[in-house]
């Protein structure tokens, strides 16, 4: 029985792909969530749809246009936030639903519903052909070499931003930096979780890591370590119990995350 | 009177601020940092003493002035890891982030490395040695969030000096640090200050306190009045209330 899931190329490239996933999404996440950027993570997965719809219609691979779409947004967002015009909670409320406009009305001048737009939204394992896994990997790496190469500085931001700025660290650089491999976790995480579940794989293991109070390296292990186990779990059991892959990975972070409260409790 | 073969560090020119199109924060001050001071620089609240360090530090473009650092305009100025600085943000951290206290303290050796290089066998070597200056080595595998308000402001200074600047500019806190925190953390400055020859500029409200220790003191609201004599000034600004 356990031989069988390997038969099917789908499913190993699912899992290549989630795995892919699964390690960058806590290794953004982390920085995200500390600089109480959460949302942003979910406001880009609503614009990374735009982006898929636009894919779509021009019938190009959605995935490309995912993340263009969202690398434009995310430098916007950030210009919005600094501009100090509008609350930044609010700067994302405003790109979270207007994109998801642009994502109905692109989508309703190509065909209408159609049962892709469903699997943007929550994600199916069925759908990463060979050519989404070599993007996924792809850009996978350009979020890898960016945190490494930026890793210092992201986390000297994170930390105390002020004292950063007079150590010569360019800040806002490395805001839209962040905001920008965010967006590239974002729109390659679609195909595998989907837009409406991709911040819980961004925020949920780094926030069930926090608990654990330890050091800045062994925070981030931890949570790379919650969100592979759940990934691969989740594929695993939405493919013999027949369940949405998304939904179970999302349901298995959250599990995780209860656990750690309540132990501390 | 200064001695004039000092070389000067950090020199305000005529500066001026306001925030937006209000009124002027700070007005016309000038002020030299020469090396080796330990100057105090004290105001009451909405003095202006916060905002004319965020100037020093170029955290705030002055509406008019100039700001010298090492003799170089501020714009021009690069080697920023040549200045340590220590904000208000010890007492106020976010109790969540998880870091140690040398990771922390390894971050004060950022400034001196570019992108793409990591921290070297020297920079951990660094951090133990500012962690070792401040007293606080044996917490170096601590979470920073599980200490004392006075033992992360010792982190916070120990971060600077990881660095190995020339000046310390501190924000001191002015609120969750108790008397004898506070007594511990001025004789670490003043040690800092008379062993190793660093120059300090420590914004405080508290003049009395600073005039005992300090080699200069500024007072600073809206305007700037500078006090060669520390002494001198604790008699001529008793107006100033230093319990606010």
């Amino acid at each position: 029985m356990l031989l069988s899931i390997f038969q099917y190329s789908f499913l190993i490239r699912a899992f290549e792909a989630g795995v892919v996933i699964a390690l960058i999404a806590p290794l953004i996440g982390i920085f995200l969530v500390l600089r109480r950027y959460s949302l942003i993570a979910d406001t880009l997965a609503h614009v990374s749809l735009a982006g898929v719809a636009l894919g779509l219609l021009l019938n190009i691979n959605p995935l490309f246009t995912a993340f263009g779409v969202s690398t434009v947004a995310s430098v916007l967002i950030e210009r919005l936030r600094l501009s100090k015009r509008v609350y930044s909670d609010a700067a994302l409320s405003v790109f979270l639903s207007g994109s998801l406009a642009v994502a109905l009305t692109l989508l309703s001048i190509a065909h209408g519903f159609s049962v892709n737009l469903f699997n943007y939204l929550f994600g199916s394992i069925v759908t990463v052909s060979q050519t989404d896994l070599y993007i996924i990997s792809g850009i996978g790496c350009v979020v890898l070499v960016g945190v490494y190469v930026a890793y210092k500085e992201l986390l000297y931001v994170s930390f105390d931003e002020e004292a950063a700025q007079v150590a010569g660290i360019p800040t806002r650089f490395i805001n839209v930096l962040l905001i920008m491999l965010a967006g590239l976790t974002v729109s390659i995480s679609i195909p595998i979780v989907g837009a409406l579940l991709i911040a819980a794989l961004i925020v949920i293991p780094v926030l069930t890591a926090l608990q654990f109070k330890k050091s800045f390296k062994k925070t981030i292990l931890i949570a790379e370590a919650l969100s592979v186990f759940s990934v691969v779990a989740g594929i695993f059991s939405s493919f013999y119990l027949n369940l949405s892959a998304g939904g179970t990975i999302v349901l298995i972070l959250v599990a995780f995350f209860v656990a750690s409260l309540l132990k501390r409790a | 009177m200064h001695d004039l073969t000092k070389e000067p560090l950090l020199r305000l020119l005529d500066t001026s601020f306001s925030y937006g199109s209000g009124s002027e924060v700070i007005h016309g001050v000038s002020l030299t940092v020469h090396k080796g001071d330990y100057l105090g620089l004290i105001g009451p609240n909405g003095g202006g003493k916060t905002t004319l360090l965020k100037i020093a530090l170029g955290l705030l473009i002055p509406t008019s002035g100039k700001v010298e650092w090492f003799g170089k305009d501020i714009q021009k100025f690069k080697e920023w890891y040549r200045i340590g600085y220590v904000s208000q943000k010890a007492t106020e951290f976010d109790s969540l982030f998880p870091a140690t206290v040398e990771e922390v303290v390894r971050m004060g050796r950022y400034a001196r490395r570019g992108f793409f290089n990591r921290i070297t066998d020297i920079d951990r070597q660094k951090a133990t040695e500012a962690l070792q200056e401040v007293h606080m080595l044996e917490y170096r595998d601590r979470r920073i969030s599980d200490l004392s308000g006075g033992q992360k402001q010792r982190v916070f200074i120990a971060r600077a000096l990881a660095s190995e600047p020339e000046i310390l500019m501190l924000d001191e806190p002015t609120t969750g640090v108790d008397q004898e925190t506070q007594t511990q953390f001025y004789e670490l400055l003043k040690e800092l200050n008379e062993r190793q020859n660093l120059t300090l500029v420590l914004v405080s409200h508290d003049l009395e306190r600073i005039a005992k220790q300090a080699t200069h003191v500024a007072i600073i609201e809206k305007t700037l009045r500078y006090y060669e004599n520390p002494l001198e000034a604790i008699e001529k600004e008793q107006h100033i209330d230093h319990h606010n």
